[in-house]
């Protein structure tokens, strides 16, 4: 069988060969693409921005007032080289969501006229307008939803989706002086 | 002639007893003619190869053993006393003729292994499931689910790379250390299948749990071309399977051999919905050519596996309140209407391979064997993105593996023989960043050196030993990335800060992690004969390995799973010592065979939650890979009963216990108690055979707390939610009927109702059993035809 050692001493040193030769060159490193590192709310004329990993801003309202508000999703992670997500997100309106919880305040959120449109029409609350109707401390809660199965629920779980990013600001409203 | 005046004058109850075994490689020869020439006494050997000869007179005789294909043995013996020994005769003369392909068929890898073998029968009972089902019907074999379609087997309570699949002679190289990565292997791609339980299969490698050798066909050197064609038929998931397998073998031992495999299931449903995204399809072929003769036997091959499934959609959450939310959902969160559409999540796996084997016996009756496997398996698992077409996998990563190895058996003769061999591998690894995504493993380079020298001592028909030591070299060297804040957390800062290259722009070190690995391993078993019918077995295994990529090196977002799983540079080679006992009484109306041990695992690698980490793409739970001294211990107890004739109740019945030393705690996944019946009646009419079947799986009483808190809204506040994913749920039964019809020599019917009364249940080994239920009533039809 001396036809066979010869195939079998050939498939050994050209596996040895390939596989020193592979590997020298060093891995590229990765561009992650779907990175959310900043939340941008813009509530009427202030700006709030949260970056991941440090605490959410707080957010000032003063009560019997409506705001014009917006957000925005940004990958910051290159501080060099800032991508605006939120192009992703309406491109892709269908399948997100944003749902806003509050706790501790009276506030109403409803989507702007302005606002982008997804599922079953409605609009996604990307543009949002906010009126205050009771002052107090508490929490707001802002969920990107991906997927959602029902945009008419009132809660979250009857939304449903995934949540690909989910921002807890602590808000405060005032009463006006 | 019989002295006619020593049979009055003497006792004539002396005792003439041993094994017939063949001179090549210790295999006992089943019903071998034992007899004393010109006398009444004759004996035909058990399939044991054992025979005994009672109510001697003594005296002088010629002893003759005969045997189908053997040369005919003859020796003078002088029977005075009682006494055992015994007889090496040569199978081989002119032939391989079917009766030693019977005993090959039947053949333990050592007589000393606790080992099942699989009949034909069973593995194609199996061929449109997955070969973890499959070993999964023996005692102590569990299965660990990700999901109704990645199967993976648990032997003893430990699964993963202490399990060691060796097919065509080399391991399977496949990612066998993630949870959801199943072995890339078709039952319809399997021949002969064994399950060796714990350290005895050191010859192979080193795993604590077992070894799953699969290996090819064994045949007859004549004209002939033989195979069958299978189909199969689920109505749940409206499964199709189909294979085909073809063996053309020449007399003068020219084998070609092909197998074809195609399965295509779409979504399951458990009683009360769908699962959805719970099909896939799977296609395997495999061919090989060879010749086998007296004086050894070549064969190449190259066989291809693909497997496309689907992650059930329902189970994707990462973020702590959606994990409540389906928790706390009675219903999968996502149900659609059944369809054989694959969507997003879902995995495609393809493995290729290509094999070569040789082996030569020498004049000496010694034998050479080398084997060479080239393995590329590459994995792809795919998501819904965001910027980026969802063609593009959110893991990408091909494994190239080469293997060698060469063995060599010393001739069999009189009590003692040995084995030793080498092993070489060369691994590559890539990681391709065309993902977009994190490398979960990073690129590495990977090589092993090991050897083994195993040693078997058979005395007497009473007593066997088996002595294995095995050492390997292992080392893997890898470039990877790791973001800083990362590194830190890990503490990687104080012992790994010398092998970063350089800092990216992006917050990451670029590192060089080399590192090797010493792993010494060794076995002990005895066999020993306690009564006529019954043996003991008793198995020390000292097994040590080398901690594999991903508990090293994991690190990062494992989209299927939507969880986070990191590795740990430190971990370091795990370290088990395993005592088994077993008793088995093969004869008799009653059989029963019960398998006990105890397993002292130093520097056990688990891997569990451990908290919820805020990144980029959300807050997902994280796994975290640790180490712990760890104990198992455990039995098996498998039976068989023949209640009347054709009638039998077969049970089999499986514990397992293991705690964290340290502190006492449970350990995650352990199996619960298992307990399957059957009550099969055979033969009826000689075409008919059917069962019913039960199965009982109890609660698991101990696992680990890992639950946390999710902060949900509700009626305008805030609140912590318990997240509840370690209690384990509760027992279940689970009643079917198998049906076997022998319509004539080459055509069968079965038909086949599993969870006849489709009864809701959740399973403790599935990772996905807090998203739904597992799959209701299933009936099975199969057709087979062979040739």
């Amino acid at each position: 069988m001396k036809n066979f050692k010869h195939i079998l001493s050939i498939f050994i040193i050209t596996s040895l060969i390939l596989v020193s030769c592979s590997k020298d060159d060093t891995p590229a490193e990765v561009n992650e693409v779907e990175t959310f590192t900043r939340v941008v709310l813009k509530v009427g004329s202030d700006t709030y921005t949260y970056n991941v990993g440090s605490p959410a801003p707080e957010i000032k309202l003063t009560l019997g007032t409506d705001y014009k508000t917006s957000a925005e999703f940004y990958d910051a992670s290159d501080p060099n080289d800032v991508e605006n997500m939120t192009l992703e997100v309406i491109e892709e309106a269908d399948e997100h969501y944003i749902f806003y919880e509050v706790s501790g305040v009276g506030l109403n959120i409803t989507s702007a006229s302005d606002d982008v449109i997804g599922a079953e029409s409605k609009g996604i609350n990307l543009n949002t307008d906010w009126s205050t109707t009771d002052n107090g401390v508490g929490t707001l809660r802002l969920s990107l939803i991906h997927q959602p199965t029902n945009v008419s629920g009132t809660d979250r779980a009857a939304i449903g989706g995934e949540t690909d990013i989910e921002v807890d600001w602590p808000i405060v409203v005032e009463v006006a002086e | 002639m019989l002295n006619s005046f020593a049979l009055f004058s003497q006792n004539c109850d002396l005792r003439y007893s041993g094994y017939v075994l063949d001179i090549f490689d210790g295999q006992p020869q089943v019903k071998a003619l034992v007899e004393f020439l010109d006398s009444e006494y004759k004996v035909l050997s058990d399939d044991k190869g054992r025979f005994t000869i009672e109510g001697i007179c003594p005296g002088e005789y010629d002893l003759k053993i005969s045997h189908p294909g053997c040369i005919d043995f003859f020796k003078k013996i002088n029977i005075e006393t009682n006494f055992s020994e015994n007889i090496f005769v040569n199978h081989r003369i002119n032939k391989l003729d079917e009766v030693f392909v019977e005993d090959l068929k039947q053949r333990k890898s050592s007589e000393t292994s606790i080992e099942k073998n699989f009949t034909q029968e069973l593995i194609q009972k199996f061929n449109s499931k997955n070969l973890a089902d499959l070993v999964g019907t023996i005692s102590g074999v569990s299965i660990l689910k990700t999901g109704t379609n990645i199967v993976k087997p648990i032997i003893n309570g430990v699964y993963g790379s202490r399990v060691l699949i060796v097919q065509d002679g080399s391991k399977l190289q496949d990612h066998e250390w993630g949870d959801d990565h199943a072995p890339s292997i078709d039952v319809n791609n399997i021949d002969r299948l064994q399950l060796i339980k714990g350290a005895m299969g050191l010859q192979y490698g080193n795993a604590i749990g077992g070894i799953i050798k699969i290996s090819p066909i064994e045949f007859v050197p004549k004209d002939t071309l033989f195979g069958g064609i299978f189909g199969s038929y689920h109505d749940n998931g409206k499964l199709n399977s189909s294979s085909l397998r073809l063996n053309k073998i020449k007399k003068n031992g020219f084998f070609t051999t092909l197998r074809l495999g195609f399965k295509s299931s779409g979504d399951l449903k458990s009683p009360d919905y769908f699962l959805t995204n719970s099909g896939y399809n799977e296609k395997s072929g495999s061919f090989s050519i060879g010749k086998k003769s007296l004086k050894g036997m070549w064969r190449l091959g190259y066989s291809i596996f693909s497997k496309e499934l689907g992650i059930l959609k329902a189970s994707h959450v990462g973020n702590p309140g959606d994990v409540f939310r389906a928790l706390d959902s009675d219903v999968p969160t996502i149900i659609n209407p059944y369809t054989r559409k694959i969507s997003h999540p879902r995995q495609l796996t393809v493995h290729n391979k290509v094999f070569g084997n040789y082996n030569k016996y020498f004049k000496n009756l010694s034998k050479i064997n080398f084997n060479y496997v080239y393995q590329k398996n590459r994995r792809e698992e795919f998501d819904f993105r965001l910027g980026i077409s969802d063609d593009i996998p959110s893991i990408d990563i091909t494994l190239q593996t080469h293997d060698l190895n060469i063995d060599y058996e010393s001739k069999k003769t009189e009590s003692f023989s040995w084995k030793t061999g080498l092993k070489v591998m060369f691994q590559d690894n890539y990681s391709n960043p065309e993902t977009g995504v994190k490398r979960l493993i990073p690129d590495y380079l990977r090589s092993e050196i090991g050897g083994y020298f195993l040693t078997s001592y058979v005395p007497s028909n009473i007593f066997q030993l088996e002595f294995g030591l095995r050492y390997d070299y292992d080392f893997v060297s890898a470039k990877k990335y790791y973001y800083i804040r990362t590194w830190e957390k890990r503490g990687y800062d104080n012992e790994f800060q010398n092998t970063i290259i350089r800092e990216t722009s992006s917050g990451q070190y670029l590192t060089q992690q080399d590192l090797s690995f010493k792993n010494l391993s060794s076995s002990l078993g005895l066999n020993f004969l306690i009564s006529e019918s019954i043996n003991g077995i008793l198995n020390f295994g000292l097994i040590s390995r080398s901690p594999s990529p991903s508990e090293l090196f994991s690190d990062g977002l494992h989209h299927s799973l939507a969880t986070i799983e990191y590795g740990d540079l430190k971990i370091k080679n795990e370290t088990a010592f395993k005592t088994s006992v077993s008793l088995e009484k093969n004869q008799g109306i009653f059989k029963w065979n019960i398998n006990g041990y105890i397993s002292n695992i130093n520097d056990y690698i688990l891997i569990e939650p451990s908290g919820i980490d805020q990144i980029s793409r959300g807050a997902f739970q994280v796994w975290s890979y640790r180490q712990t001294d760890a104990n198992f211990l455990g039995y098996d107890f498998d039976y068989s009963m023949n209640l009347k004739k054709n009638i039998y109740l077969n049970g089999n019945f499986s514990w397992v216990w293991a705690k964290e030393k340290q502190n006492n705690l449970p350990i995650i996944s352990i199996p619960p108690i298992n307990f399957k019946n059957s009550l099969l009646f055979d033969n009826i009419f000689e075409k008919i055979s059917f069962s019913i079947d039960h199965s009982y799986v109890g609660e698991q009483k101990r696992y680990p707390d890992n639950n946390f808190n999710a902060s949900i809204f509700e009626d305008g506040n805030i609140v912590d939610k318990l997240v509840d994913i370690s209690t384990p749920p509760k027992d279940y039964n689970l009643i079917g009927f198998s049906l076997n019809y022998n319509i004539n020599d080459s055509i069968n019917l079965t038909f086949d109702i599993e969870n006849i009364l489709n009864e809701s249940y959740r399973n403790y080994l599935n990772r996905f059993r807090y998203y739904a239920d597992e799959p209701g009533r299933t009936i099975i039809i199969k057709l087979n035809y062979k040739f």
